[in-house]
């Protein structure tokens, strides 16, 4: 019978406590760690340790001084596939590392340390197996002293880590590849951030789209937002991932001092491996030509519309003008006695009338559904039968002129007419520009491109900035007494010919239109 | 030959319809007028037309139905058509596809118009 330590009462021999306070530590969970009684020893601690050395999972191994392994465990033999006795030889290494003779070097060098100081130094290689396979070991060496402190050999541990570091290749590889990947997106610009807006990351194909070097500084997102909307933009940006935990919708990106553009713009989170947002991923696309295809499809359907509402007026106004024009003219054949007051109004009825018919020509001539008749046409010849049109014309007076026709062209496939209409439409614009003053040339040459360019240049006092993006609207005009037709004539018949009308122009100086027409394909 | 050449004008506008009227009168031919493509299926049938002058376009029937039809009737008659478009190609033909002997631009001098018509009658007699 012992005393019980806690409430003094007397028990049997068995517990360290009485049978009441075992119940109560029990409850307590403390009873097994504080006051269970460990069992009686029938091993020596040597025998213990050895039996746990034996059944490690790491693999032990004492090296002499001259490096041989003289004591190792089951796991050498599990792991490396050699018995025992098969690698307690001098020339250990070569087995290990067979043909791997730098590996075997770098590991000879690592024991030479080890021997050298008692501190444990810590190597990572990998050693071959006995049945030709590998296998990496991380090994804590440590030097071990005999009585006299002086070193005699050293303790090795090895950990068999290949696994793990199969995974960390597998790793290594994944983030090789979306780097790659991410470099190879030309189309797409992606970048990433932390919290804090700081760029973390971008590929190749940002760098382009935003006109960053490589090696720039990596800085804040806010520098892909222009100076004037970047409050603005973080706000929507900031608002949007608030409520919906991402953005997605249109933006103006700033190209690096370049000048801005419309992109397309994506933020989502970026997660860890816990799925908690440790930044962002900027995805972006410049949809600049896209917007553009959007405007200029706006733009011909206005064209079009206004094309059905000219027609509609032409047709309205014709039939009256109609009347009224014949009758006028059968008025003054009938009889032309009229005294000289009313001859003056009569004459300014027809000369009105008469601007009246020329405006609702240019208006059926710019709505008309007439289709090009397609051929083989050569643009010389157009523009030989353009010349002596634009000479009898009274805008033609006091304008030099020169011409030169590109020899051998190319046919390009187009309507003669039309085309002829085009030339004299912008020949009779350049001499209105010149005003009477001035130097007219008309060019023709085949491009390298497989384009024929005709090029119409005067010596006028040019377009302005701010008119350059509307001369071919229809109805716009500057001058005092045109229809706003001629220009937008010419480009409906350029689109109809699919061809490409620029038009440069220097204040002062002159403009020059150039018409480009891909050559007929055999 | 002018003067004894008997012309149906064909036009919803009456004033437009007035005006060919005085002005082929004026120059020796007979002239009837209907205002529109009904009342021309009509005059055909009675009259005895020589050449229709047809406006394209009309409401009700338009121009190209009152061609077809008249041509249903009266093969031979000559027909011109009358276009306040200008030169509209598919209007124009399809009248001709349908018979029609030519087409006059309302959008011209009367002068023009007469020798437009003139100019139509002279290759519808070479025939």
């Amino acid at each position: 019978m012992k005393v019980c330590p806690k409430c003094s009462a007397q028990y049997p021999d068995m517990w360290n406590i009485c049978e009441a306070c075992k119940v109560s530590l029990k409850k307590e969970g403390l009873l097994r760690k504080v006051f269970a009684k460990p069992r009686p020893c029938q091993v020596s601690t040597l025998s213990l340790l050895e039996n746990v050395i034996e059944q490690s999972d790491i693999v032990f191994l004492y090296i002499d001084k001259d490096k041989r392994p003289m004591i190792g465990n089951q796991a050498v033999e599990d792991i490396l596939g050699y018995g025992r006795e098969e690698l307690f030889r001098d020339d250990w290494l070569d087995l290990l590392f067979k043909d791997k003779a730098a590996r075997k070097l770098m590991f000879k060098a690592f024991l030479d340390s080890c021997l050298r100081s008692i501190k444990s130094r810590v190597y990572e290689c990998s050693v071959m197996k006995k049945d030709g396979g590998e296998c990496i070991l991380s090994w804590r060496n440590a030097a071990v002293t005999d009585s006299s402190g002086d070193i005699s050999g050293i303790i090795c541990t090895a950990f068999d880590i290949t696994e793990e570091k199969s995974s960390e290749d597998d790793v290594a590889i994944h983030s090789e590849r979306l780097r790659n990947i991410f470099a190879s997106i030309k189309d797409y610009a992606l970048l990433t951030t932390n919290l804090e807006g700081k760029i973390t990351y971008y590929g190749k194909g940002t760098a382009e789209l935003f006109g960053w070097k490589q090696d720039m500084t990596l800085n804040d997102i806010d520098l892909i937002f222009p100076d004037e909307v970047r409050q603005k933009t973080a706000e929507r940006l900031k608002k949007s991932i608030e409520e919906y935990g991402k953005f997605e919708g249109e933006a103006i990106l700033s190209r690096n001092s370049q000048g801005n553009f419309p992109a397309e713009l994506t933020v989502t989170g970026l997660l860890d491996t816990r799925g908690e947002r440790v930044g962002y991923i900027y995805v972006s696309r410049d949809i600049t030509r896209r917007k553009e295809l959007e405007e200029q499809m706006v733009q011909s359907e206005k064209l079009a519309a206004i094309g059905q509402l000219a027609a509609g007026v032409a047709h309205e106004i014709n039939n009256p003008l109609l009347v009224i024009s014949g009758r006028l003219e059968m008025l003054t054949m009938k009889n032309d006695d009229f005294p000289d007051d009313i001859k003056r109004t009569l004459d300014t009825i027809k000369g009105q009338t008469e601007r009246m018919r020329i405006i609702v020509d240019r208006l059926l001539s710019y709505s008309r559904r007439k289709t090009p008749h397609m051929d083989a046409v050569d643009v010389n010849e157009i523009l030989k039968t353009v010349s002596p049109l634009l000479a009898y014309h009274p805008e033609f007076k006091g304008i030099t002129w020169k011409e030169e026709h590109g020899k051998d062209l190319p046919k390009i496939h187009g309507d003669f007419n039309q085309l002829q209409e085009l030339f004299l439409n912008i020949g009779l614009n350049a001499c209105q520009a010149m005003q009477k003053k001035g130097a007219l040339a008309i060019v023709s040459e085949e491009k390298k491109d497989g384009f024929v360019e005709v090029r119409i240049k005067d010596t006028g006092p040019g377009i302005k900035k701010e008119d350059m993006e509307k001369i071919f609207n229809p109805f716009f005009t500057t001058k005092d007494s045109g229809t706003g037709l001629g220009l937008a004539i010419c480009n409906s018949i350029m689109n109809a010919h699919g061809g490409k009308m620029d038009v440069v122009s220097e204040l002062g100086k002159g403009t020059t239109f150039k018409l480009s027409f891909p050559v007929k394909k055999e | 030959m002018e003067g004894k050449i008997k012309i149906l004008v064909v036009d919803d506008e009456t004033d437009a319809l007035e005006l060919f009227k005085d002005l082929f009168a004026s120059k020796g031919y007979e002239v009837e007028c209907a205002p529109g493509g009904m009342e021309a299926l009509a005059l055909v049938e009675k009259s005895n037309i020589d050449v229709v002058l047809l406006d394209i376009n009309m409401p009700v029937i338009d121009g190209i139905e009152t061609l077809a039809k008249l041509k249903q009737k009266k093969p031979d008659l000559p027909v011109v058509m009358l276009t306040a478009y200008g030169y509209d190609e598919e209007l124009v033909n399809k009248a001709l596809g349908l018979g029609a002997s030519g087409y006059i631009s309302k959008n011209l001098p009367l002068a023009q118009i007469v020798h437009t018509f003139k100019t139509v009658l002279s290759t519808i007699h070479r025939k």
